[in-house]
């Protein structure tokens, strides 16, 4: 669908985490993330979504004069939450985009480019639905819900990532111009597509460098 | 939030839908449901819209411009901010969407927004307990989750030249080079005893830092992958670990490759030396071209089956080595001895063969583990009581 892959540092600046995401210091999107902040470090945080990558990427769209991009940054990400068998402090996330000239890049888009993931992802009956939601960085925001059938259950809807347009301020932050530009962003976490997808009970399974749970599939090159 | 049917019914005249309809209206145009005991809805009222709907007569407010059906709950008094406009072409091009101009003037006129429609343009003066709208795209999100966003259409973006992912094939080509290698790819945590970097808040008093290193994480790892091999390798195969992850140093913040054991020929394939050469290799991935290395480079693919868990109690050990006539074939006397042996039995292999005056012998290793509770030797003797027995019956004789 021509993303490209990019990456950016874990331990961010405030900017590129919050403030350049739209989320300045004390807006209510602050509180709904628990963030692992850096002692003597008071700008730095480690990030808690690789949108800050989007907000990278887009400047680099912006210091070349370019009018289209589509990025996907995947990568670790941190939340200061109590950990149990479906939050773990640590996890990847899987965070993209897709921008283009104004009335270019509509939220129907979003709604396509997910369910081509989604079908060729988990099963051709995959199918998306949007609700409301609300994110600094995006306006409208709409949660995502899937429509699939994990294995061994009845097919079922389940909440897999947050999405929506950028916010006319991030894309100003990175240096575009609103006014030119449009485009939809989306973010959701990676360990919980694969537990529905492999039926794998505990997240914290992921990072515990344990050789059981990585000879726990069977496994077939193709 | 938690408001019951009965009293949202206070502001309506009409009759209301049933509490699970009222709570699919909330989900769909407005706010998550965070639960439905009885009649009572626990609705999670989203933080850019508290000043509004964090109320009986809010909450009443919003269902009713969602049904609309009129409610008797009073509009929000008081001063009124900047006013905000927005066009038909301008919510639908940023929707994908194809509403009607009369579709529009209907939202705003449910949700109760003084309204001025000059052709295509609306022109809202919210009241000061909507501060949520302040830019033409606020509106546009209004009219979408009233309307429903079921009503966008799943479109696919047009065709672009094939994207730049050299970097992430450089990566792939390592952890495929290392998989073809027998080695096995594990994730360890991020948070250290010690490090460079401190964390302000850590959620572990014992884990502050970050990690410099993947040493620790990696050495952990390898001491359960010794002690847990025989559960996932066979008898004559040790476990082979490598990790690829970031660091963090006062000089910044880095991505290593760290080995249990030493690949020579990946300096080759990295052009670096490692950095250390001790009980864990390292290399520091920062120092290599990454894009080089994934430059027409086609990453490997791997279909996986469902997840197995695996069982949190210990396992017991048995080797049983046997005398057989010569042609006896191993996998007869596995599919014997697993018979015999049954559910308690999780992996059994042969791992020795020799020929001696026209008898084989054969040595299998046995690995036993329950999922319901520890095993005792006890237990696992009788088992392999009954192993022996069954083999002799056949004329084969243990060794």
């Amino acid at each position: 669908m021509g993303f490209s892959i990019a990456y950016g540092p874990e331990l961010e600046t405030d900017w590129y985490n919050f403030t350049a995401l739209n989320i300045p210091p004390n807006h209510p999107a602050r509180s709904m993330q628990d963030t692992f902040w850096i002692k003597d470090q008071k700008d730095k945080v480690l990030r808690t979504h690789t949108t800050s990558v989007s907000v990278r990427e887009l400047e680099k769209l912006a210091k070349s004069g370019g009018t289209e991009m589509r990025v996907i940054n995947p990568g670790k990400v941190f939340r200061n939450e109590a950990t149990d068998m479906t939050h773990e402090a640590q996890f990847y996330q899987l965070d993209g985009f897709a921008v283009g000239p104004t009335e270019s890049v509509t939220l129907a888009q979003l709604k396509g480019t997910l369910e081509r993931f989604y079908r060729e992802y988990l099963g051709e009956d995959a199918k998306v639905r949007f609700r409301p939601s609300f994110f600094g960085f995006t306006e409208p925001s709409v949660e995502i819900d899937v429509w699939f059938t994990p294995l061994g259950k009845e097919p079922r809807w389940l909440e897999m990532s947050g999405a929506g347009m950028f916010h006319p301020n991030v894309l100003r932050n990175a240096g575009l111009d609103p006014e030119k530009m449009q485009g939809f962003a989306f973010g959701g976490g990676l360990e919980r597509l694969l537990m529905v997808k492999y039926g794998i009970p505990d997240v914290r399974l992921f990072h515990s460098g344990d050789i059981r749970f990585v000879y726990g599939f069977d496994e077939k090159t193709i | 939030m938690k408001i019951s049917r009965d009293t949202l019914q206070k502001y309506f005249e009409k009759p209301l839908p049933s509490t699970a309809e009222i709570a699919d209206a909330y989900t769909f145009h407005a706010f998550e449901i965070d639960s439905i005991e009885g009649d009572v809805l626990d609705v999670k009222v989203l933080p850019n819209r508290a000043a509004d709907c964090n109320s009986e007569a809010g909450l009443a407010r919003e269902l009713s411009a969602i049904l609309a059906v009129p409610t008797t709950a009073p509009h929000p008094s008081g001063a009124s901010l900047p006013p905000v406009t927005v066009s038909l072409a301008q919510i639908n091009y940023i929707l994908g969407s194809d509403f009607s101009h009369s579709e529009v003037e209907d939202v705003f006129k449910r949700l109760g927004l003084e309204t001025k429609i000059e052709g295509d343009t609306f022109t809202i003066t919210p009241p000061s307990s909507r501060p949520d709208i302040a830019i033409p795209e606020d509106l546009v999100e209004e009219v979408g989750r009233i309307l429903g966003y079921d009503r966008v259409s799943a479109i696919e973006l047009p065709p672009i030249a094939l994207p730049d992912q050299r970097r992430f094939r450089g990566i792939e080509r390592i952890r495929d080079f290392l998989a073809e290698r027998d080695f096995t790819e594990i994730s360890t945590q991020s948070f250290a005893k010690q490090g460079e970097v401190t964390l302000a808040n850590p959620l572990d008093e014992t884990k502050p830092a970050l990690r410099a290193s993947l040493e620790q994480g990696i050495k952990a790892a390898v001491m359960g992958a010794e002690q847990y091999a025989p559960l996932v390798l066979g008898p004559n195969d040790e476990p082979n670990l490598f990790e690829i992850g970031t660091v963090f140093t006062t000089a910044g913040e880095k991505i290593y490759l760290a080995l249990s054991k030493p690949v020579p020929e990946l300096n080759t394939v990295l052009k670096i030396e490692p950095t250390s050469r001790a009980e864990i290799i390292h290399y520091d991935l920062s120092e290599v071209a990454l894009e080089d290395l994934g430059r027409d480079y086609v990453p490997a693919s791997y279909a996986l089956g469902a997840y197995k868990p695996f069982s949190v109690y210990p396992f017991i050990v048995r080797d049983i080595a046997l005398w057989v006539p010569a042609g006896t074939e191993s996998k007869t006397i596995l599919e014997v001895i697993r018979k015999e042996a049954g559910s308690l039995l999780v992996r059994s292999e042969l791992f020795d063969t020799f020929e001696k005056a026209g008898r084989i012998s054969y040595a299998f290793r046995l690995v036993f583990q329950s999922f319901e509770k520890t095993l005792t030797d006890g237990e696992v003797n009788a088992v392999m009581a009954g192993v022996s027995t069954e083999v002799k019956t056949r004329g084969w004789e243990p060794r």
